[in-house]
């Protein structure tokens, strides 16, 4: 009972703020900054060495060979991502960034693959320091 | 009875005006403890949700009115028209637009008498029914009951000592004057003020006087068995409650200052009354914000050893400081 009358100053005051409630499907999202969201791929950076595809533990990597330009990228299954981001912290060469896009639901399985398509590859310079 | 009187009682300030006001009473409520407690409150119905509970009223108009064999239903269905017209009835005697359609010396009694018997009425809601949680809702009520009546009878005796008047037009007319005439009545006036607000806030059954619909013990209390048409007009009696206790209070201890004398006055003593409902609401409503339940002991307790006892020290305080120049001359 004692702690009603040191609530009132507060309560009223409450009156005059803003609310903290987010309508979010009728306004846009405020995601916290450290939020882990969707990967980025960026195919010119990678490699195809393949360690994410190993450090990956839901198995979301799968490691393809293009034979045209005979190298190794990696297809994302998100439907399989637990977005830790092991791919982020393992990749030396900056080929996957985090984003904070977290709004990824899909009807279909085939929409939540991250695919490089085939033109985009272009065949790796051996022996070239990045 | 005449035309003019006819259309008063029935449109303005009467029937349909009052039901607008318990209407928008009711959205200022959930609005207003939404933002004191930092949530946002209804906005979907029209302008900032503010047709929401009438979009509630008639959603419940609509259901199936479910029956439950145990219950005496024909009981039920008599309190729960007779009770929402006691509230209007009494209504017709407080200035709710500055004058009030009927008045009499001695109506201020009568008005008590009448709300006393409308929260006895909640009471025969919750004994109707043969099921514990309304049983316990309906036993806690009148426990509640008697203990702030009492306190507030007195307390309302206050301002009509101030004003020396059992009439609630002129206690509301006086009252100011008379408080001004006397700034030393400003104690009792004060003292008094506060604590009728609490034992309205008991009556409203708000917290942390909620105990008779204790959410958490008993489910909703006394209304737990009432579904659809029933609890439609349930809440329309608690919210022409809100609407009474709202201007009776703000009638009793704030007074009317501008003078109902033309219609343009009438106009603007209306909206000085709708504002003064409006602040005695909000401090109601403060208290109900910060505030949780206590138990009906503490409640007892509360009312019993100090509640009571105090507002019949104010009263008697009003009695010394009104003897007090007679005695000193």
């Amino acid at each position: 009972m004692k702690i009603i009358p040191k609530l009132v100053p507060t309560v009223v005051k409450t009156v005059f703020k803003k609310p903290v409630t987010e309508q979010y499907p009728y306004e846009p999202p405020k995601p916290s900054p450290n939020i882990r969201g969707k990967i980025v791929y960026d195919v010119d950076k990678c490699v195809g060495c393949g360690l994410c595809a190993i450090y990956c533990p839901s198995g979301a990597i799968e490691m393809i060979m293009i034979k045209e330009v005979k190298r190794r990228i990696p297809i994302f299954h998100l439907d399989r991502c637990m977005f830790c981001h092991q791919c982020v912290e393992v990749c030396r060469f900056g080929a996957i960034t985090g984003s904070r896009e977290f709004e990824i639901a899909a009807y279909n399985k085939n929409e939540l693959k991250i695919i490089t398509p085939k033109e985009r590859v272009k065949p790796l310079k051996v022996g070239e320091k990045k | 009875m005449d035309l003019f009187k006819l259309v008063e009682v029935v449109v303005f300030p009467g029937l349909m005006y009052l039901v607008v006001l318990a209407i928008f009473f009711e959205w200022y409520k959930r609005k207003l403890v939404a933002r004191m407690q930092s949530r946002l409150g209804p906005t979907y119905t029209g302008f900032r949700g503010i047709l929401q509970p009438l979009a509630d009223f008639l959603k419940l108009l609509f259901k199936e009115d479910i029956e439950v064999t145990t219950g005496d239903q024909k009981m039920l269905t008599l309190v729960l028209l007779v009770a929402p017209t006691l509230f209007i009835f009494s209504l017709f005697f407080v200035p709710v637009t500055g004058y009030t359609i009927f008045s009499f010396e001695g109506d201020l009694l009568l008005v008590l008498f009448i709300s006393s018997i409308a929260s006895l009425l909640l009471y025969l809601v919750g004994w109707t029914f043969r099921s514990s949680f309304t049983k316990a809702g309906a036993a806690r009520l009148l426990l509640q009951i008697v203990g702030f009546d009492i306190a507030a009878i007195a307390l309302a005796l206050v301002p009509a000592f101030e004003a020396e008047s059992l009439c609630i037009a002129t206690i509301s007319e006086k009252i100011s004057s008379a408080v001004i005439s006397n700034p030393l009545l400003l104690i009792p006036h004060g003292f008094a003020f506060i604590l009728f607000l609490l034992a309205q806030q008991a009556d409203l059954e708000e917290d942390p006087f909620d105990i008779p619909h204790a959410e958490t013990e008993l489910v909703a209390g006394y209304i737990t068995e009432i579904s659809g048409r029933k609890l439609a007009f349930l809440d329309l009696f608690k919210d022409l409650q809100m609407v009474y206790v709202s201007f009776f209070t703000a009638s009793l201890f704030f007074g009317v200052i501008v003078k109902p004398l033309s219609a343009v006055l009438v106009i603007a003593s209306s909206v000085e009354m709708f504002l003064k409902a409006l602040l005695v609401l909000f401090i109601l409503f403060t208290i109900e914000a910060a505030s949780t339940r206590i138990r009906i002991y503490n409640l007892l307790d509360a009312f019993w050893k100090y509640i009571i006892p105090l507002s019949f020290f104010s009263l008697s305080l009003l009695f010394i400081i009104k003897a007090l120049p007679g005695v000193l001359l």
